[in-house]
C-alpha cells in the first residue's frame, strides 16, 4: 500500500491554521455544549466531533501525501489508537477541564512519537512532530465528542458505564477512525483537491453523528436519539451534495455508459 | 462496520427487547448501508483524483455495483454479528459484543485482504500467460480493455475473487474461528490448569501441521512449476 | 495519582514488556503490502497494521476468554499465543493456496539465495522482475513467530491492566449478556489502543513490507522497539491511572 503520493507538500485551499483553529475550538465548543445543555442537544458534542474530524482528515491529508509507506489507513489507526488512551485519561483525571487535559495529553502523546518517528526510525518527514500532535488532538475530540453524544454528558462515570462497558467505544474507534483516514485514502490520486477531500470528512463525520446517535437512545430517550440522527442525517445529505458537486467540477467526465475514450482523445 | 452492526444490534436488544435474530439482521442492515456511502465516495474520489488520465466516472458501474457491495457487506457483516453474539450468550466470552464484532472485522479484513484478492492484480489484468509460469514483471500494465463481450475493466477482475478468493477467505476466517474455539471448548480450562494446558499444545501441534502442509505445497510447487530462470553459476562451472 | 503508579509499577513493567513484544513482534511477520497483492513480492498481501492487529486482536480474544475463567499468567500468555498463531497460520496456509493454485506461482523469496531453514535454491524460482511470491517455509515460520509474540504481547498488556483494575477494587467476572461490563471493556479498549499505536510504529521502521526473520530489514528492529519503550511508557502511566481512577465511582 505504497500509492501514497509521491512526495513533496499538499497544497490548496485552507490554509492549515485556519482549520486547525475551527477543529480544536469547534470540537472542545461542541464538547462543551453537548455537556452542559440537557441531553436533548447532545448532538453539540456530534458537532465537535465533526470538527475535529474535518481537522483530522486535513492533518492526514497533509502528511500522508509524504508518502508514509504503509499506506494511509495505519496513520487512522495510530490516530485512534492515541485518542482512546489520551481521551481516556483526561476524562478520569480533569473533572470539568477533562477534554482539555485530554487534549493536552494526547498532544504529548503524538509530539512524542512524531519525534521518535524523525528522530530514532528516521522516516524524515518534515511535518511528521506537528502533524502528529494535530492527528492525536484530532482523534481525542473526535471520540470525546461521540462520547457525549452517546452518554449526554462526559463525566468519567457516565462515560465509563454508557459508552465503554456496553462496547461502543469500539463503535467509536472504529467510525471516528474511518472518519480520519477515509477521506484522503478515498481521494488519493495526483488530482486530490482540499475541498472536495474535507467534504468527504464531513459526511463520514455525520455519519458517525448518526450512529452515534442511534446508539444513545438506550440512555438518553428516542427524542434525543431522534434529533441527534435528524441533525447528522441534514448534515449528512449537505455533505455528499457537496461532495457530488466537488465530483462533477473535478472529474474528467461523470457519464452514464460509454465507452473508454479512444487513443486520439488522451493525446 | 461490523461494529456498526453490532453496535445497532446490542441497542435494539437492550432497549427495545426485541427478538436477537431481528436485531442482528437490522443491524447488519444499517451496516451495509453505511459500507455503500464508503464505497461511492471511495469509486467515484478515486476516479476524480486522477482526472489527468481521463477516465470517466461510470455511473451504471455505481449504480449496478452498489447494491452488489451492500449485498456482500450485509452477509459478512450478519455472519459475524452471529459468531459474535454466540461467543458472547452462549460461550460466555467477557469482552461486549461491540468489542468482538470490532475484533472479528479488524480480523476478517486482515484474512480477506491477505487472501482473498491477491489474485486481482494477477488475473485479467496480464494477458495470456501460461499458467505456473511465474508473474513477469513485463506482463504488468498491458491491461484488457475488451472482454469476449463488450468492454472489460478493473471492476470485472473481481470476478476470480468472487469465486474462488472468496469461499477461501471464508474457509480461513471459519478455520480461524473454528480452530480457536475449538481447542478451549474440547480442553475445557475451566476444569482445571492441567486441561487449559492441553489446550495450548492442542493449538501447537495445529499450527505445526499447517507450517508442514505449507512445506510440502511448496516443494510441488517447485516440481511442477520449475525454475524459470538458468543456474547461471552451474553453467559457469559446467 | 502518584500512588496509583507506585503501587502498580509491576503492572507497568508488564505493559511496558508487552508493548515492546508488540513491536517485535511485528517484525517478524511476513508483509508484503500492495505489491504481494498482485503476487509480486513475497509475503501476506495486506498492510503489516492490519495484520498485526488481526493476529493480536484474535489472540486478545483468546486470552480474555482464558482470563474470565482462570488467572494462571502463563497460561492467559500461552493461550493469547496460540491464538494469534493459530489465526496467521491459517491465513498464511490460505495464502498460500491462492498463490500457488490461483496465481500458479512457486513460493520464493527474492532476499536472500536460499532459504534458511530448507535450504532450497530461491533466486531460481523468482520471477522476472518481481522481489518474488508466496510465502516460503522460513517466512511462514517467521510469521508464527511474529503471531505468538503478538500475542503475548497482547495478552500481557490486557492481563496487567485488568490486574490494575482489581487492585482498584473492581471485579472482573464474565457476563452473559450482550452490554459486557466495566472493567473488561476498558482494559480491552486501552489494549487494543496500545495495540495500535505499537503495531503502528514498527511498520513506519520497515517501510511496510518485510519478509521475516532472514531480511535486511529485520536488523534494523531495535529502533522500533526503543521508540516503541518510549511510547508504552507514556501510555502505561497514562493508562494505569485512568484504570485505577475506576475504583472511584
Amino acid at each position: 500500500m505504497s500509492a501514497g503520493g509521491s512526495g513533496g507538500g499538499a497544497k490548496g485551499g485552507y490554509p492549515p491554521q485556519t482549520i486547525m483553529a475551527i477543529g480544536a475550538i469547534g470540537g472542545l465548543a461542541g464538547i462543551y455544549l453537548g455537556h452542559f445543555m440537557p441531553p436533548a442537544f447532545s448532538f453539540f458534542g456530534g458537532l465537535g466531533a465533526i470538527c475535529a474530524i474535518v481537522w483530522g482528515a486535513d492533518a492526514v491529508r497533509r502528511v500522508a501525501s509524504y508518502g508514509l509507506g504503509t499506506g494511509v489507513p495505519s496513520i487512522g489507526m495510530i490516530s485512534l489508537g492515541m485518542g482512546i488512551v489520551a481521551a481516556l485519561f483526561g476524562l478520569s483525571v480533569g473533572g470539568i477541564a477533562g477534554p482539555i487535559v485530554s487534549f493536552i495529553a494526547a498532544a504529548i502523546i503524538g509530539a512524542v512519537i512524531g519525534v521518535l518517528a524523525n528522530k530514532v526510525i528516521g522516516m524524515g518527514i518534515p511535518i511528521m512532530e506537528q502533524a502528529m500532535v494535530e492527528i492525536a488532538g484530532a482523534g481525542t475530540l473526535a471520540i470525546i465528542g461521540l462520547s457525549v453524544v452517546i452518554a449526554g454528558s462526559f463525566n468519567y462515570g457516565d462515560v465509563v458505564q454508557y459508552v465503554v462497558a456496553n462496547g461502543y467505544i469500539a463503535l467509536i474507534f472504529i467510525i471516528g477512525g474511518m472518519g480520519i483516514l477515509h477521506p484522503f485514502n478515498a481521494n488519493l490520486g495526483p488530482d486530490e483537491k482540499q475541498d472536495r477531500t474535507l467534504s468527504v470528512a464531513v459526511e463520514k463525520a455525520a455519519i458517525a453523528l448518526i450512529i452515534a446517535g442511534f446508539a444513545s437512545s438506550l440512555h438518553e430517550g428516542l427524542m434525543s436519539a431522534g434529533l441527534n440522527i435528524a441533525v447528522g442525517l441534514a448534515i449528512w445529505a449537505f455533505g455528499f451534495m457537496k461532495y457530488y458537486g466537488f465530483i462533477k467540477r473535478d472529474a474528467h467526465a461523470v457519464v452514464g455508459t460509454g465507452l473508454l475514450p479512444s487513443a486520439e482523445e488522451l493525446q | 462496520m461490523c461494529s456498526v452492526g453490532a453496535a445497532i444490534a446490542t441497542v435494539l436488544i437492550s432497549e427495545f427487547t426485541l427478538s436477537p435474530l431481528f436485531a442482528l439482521v437490522f443491524g447488519a442492515i444499517i451496516a451495509a448501508c453505511v459500507h455503500a456511502t464508503f464505497a461511492v465516495t471511495s469509486t467515484m474520489g478515486r476516479c476524480a483524483s486522477q482526472k489527468r488520465f481521463k477516465q470517466p466516472i461510470y455511473l451504471d458501474m455505481i449504480r449496478s455495483h452498489t447494491p452488489v457491495i451492500m449485498g456482500y457487506s450485509f452477509i459478512t457483516t450478519f455472519c459475524i454479528l452471529v459468531v459474535s453474539y454466540l461467543m458472547t450468550v452462549v460461550l460466555g466470552h467477557p469482552f461486549p459484543l461491540t468489542m468482538l464484532a470490532f475484533i472479528w472485522g479488524i480480523t476478517v479484513g486482515a484474512i480477506g485482504s491477505s487472501t482473498g484478492d491477491v489474485h486481482y492484480g494477477a488475473e485479467r489484468e496480464f494477458q495470456q500467460f501460461e499458467f505456473g509460469s511465474g508473474l513477469n514483471a513485463s506482463n504488468s500494465g498491458n491491461i484488457v480493455r475488451y472482454a469476449e463481450s463488450g468492454l472489460r475493466n478493473g471492476y470485472d477482475n473481481s470476478w476470480f475473487c468472487a469465486k474462488f478468493g472468496g469461499p477461501v477467505t471464508g474457509i480461513a476466517f471459519g478455520m480461524t474461528v473454528f480452530l480457536g474455539s475449538w481447542i478451549t471448548t474440547v480442553f475445557d480450562p475451566a476444569r482445571g490448569l492441567a486441561q487449559g494446558w492441553y489446550s495450548v499444545i492442542a493449538g501447537v501441534i495445529i499450527v505445526l501441521i499447517l507450517i508442514i502442509w505449507n512445506w510440502k505445497i511448496e516443494v510441488k510447487a517447485r516440481s511442477d512449476f520449475g525454475p524459470y530462470k538458468e543456474d547461471k553459476s552451474e553453467e559457469a562451472s559446467a | 495519582m502518584i500512588d496509583a503508579l507506585t503501587a502498580n509499577i509491576l503492572s507497568m513493567v508488564y505493559i511496558i514488556i508487552g508493548g515492546v513484544l508488540i513491536s517485535w513482534s511485528v517484525h517478524f511477520v511476513p508483509v508484503g503490502g500492495a505489491p504481494a497483492a498482485m503476487a509480486q513480492a513475497t509475503g501476506i498481501g495486506t498492510g503489516t497494521v492490519q495484520l498485526a492487529a488481526g493476529a493480536g486482536l484474535t489472540g486478545l480474544v483468546s486470552a480474555g476468554f482464558m482470563m474470565n475463567v482462570t488467572d494462571n499468567l502463563p497460561l492467559i500468555l500461552a493461550s493469547g499465543a496460540v491464538g494469534a498463531m493459530i489465526m496467521i497460520a491459517v491465513t498464511m496456509i490460505v495464502g498460500t493456496w491462492v498463490y500457488v493454485y490461483g496465481v500458479g506461482c512457486v513460493p520464493s523469496s527474492a532476499k536472500v539465495k536460499v532459504d534458511p531453514i530448507t535450504k532450497y535454491r530461491q533466486d531460481l524460482y523468482v520471477s522476472q522482475g518481481t522481489e518474488g511470491h508466496g510465502l516460503p517455509t522460513v517466512s511462514f515460520v517467521s510469521g508464527v513467530i511474529g503471531g505468538c509474540l503478538g500475542g503475548i504481547g497482547g495478552a500481557l498488556v490486557y492481563y496487567a491492566l485488568i490486574e490494575v483494575g482489581l487492585a482498584a477494587g473492581l471485579t472482573a467476572g464474565g457476563s452473559s449478556t450482550v452490554t459486557g461490563h466495566e472493567l473488561v471493556g476498558i482494559a480491552a479498549m486501552f489494549a487494543i489502543g496500545i495495540f495500535f499505536v505499537n503495531a503502528v510504529i514498527p511498520s513506519y521502521n520497515i517501510g511496510g513490507t518485510i519478509e521475516g526473520f532472514h531480511d535486511p530489514k529485520w536488523k534494523k528492529w531495535p529502533k522500533a522497539v526503543i521508540s516503541s519503550f518510549v511510547a508504552t511508557i507514556l501510555c502505561a502511566v497514562v493508562a494505569v491511572i485512568a484504570i485505577s481512577q475506576l475504583g472511584g465511582i
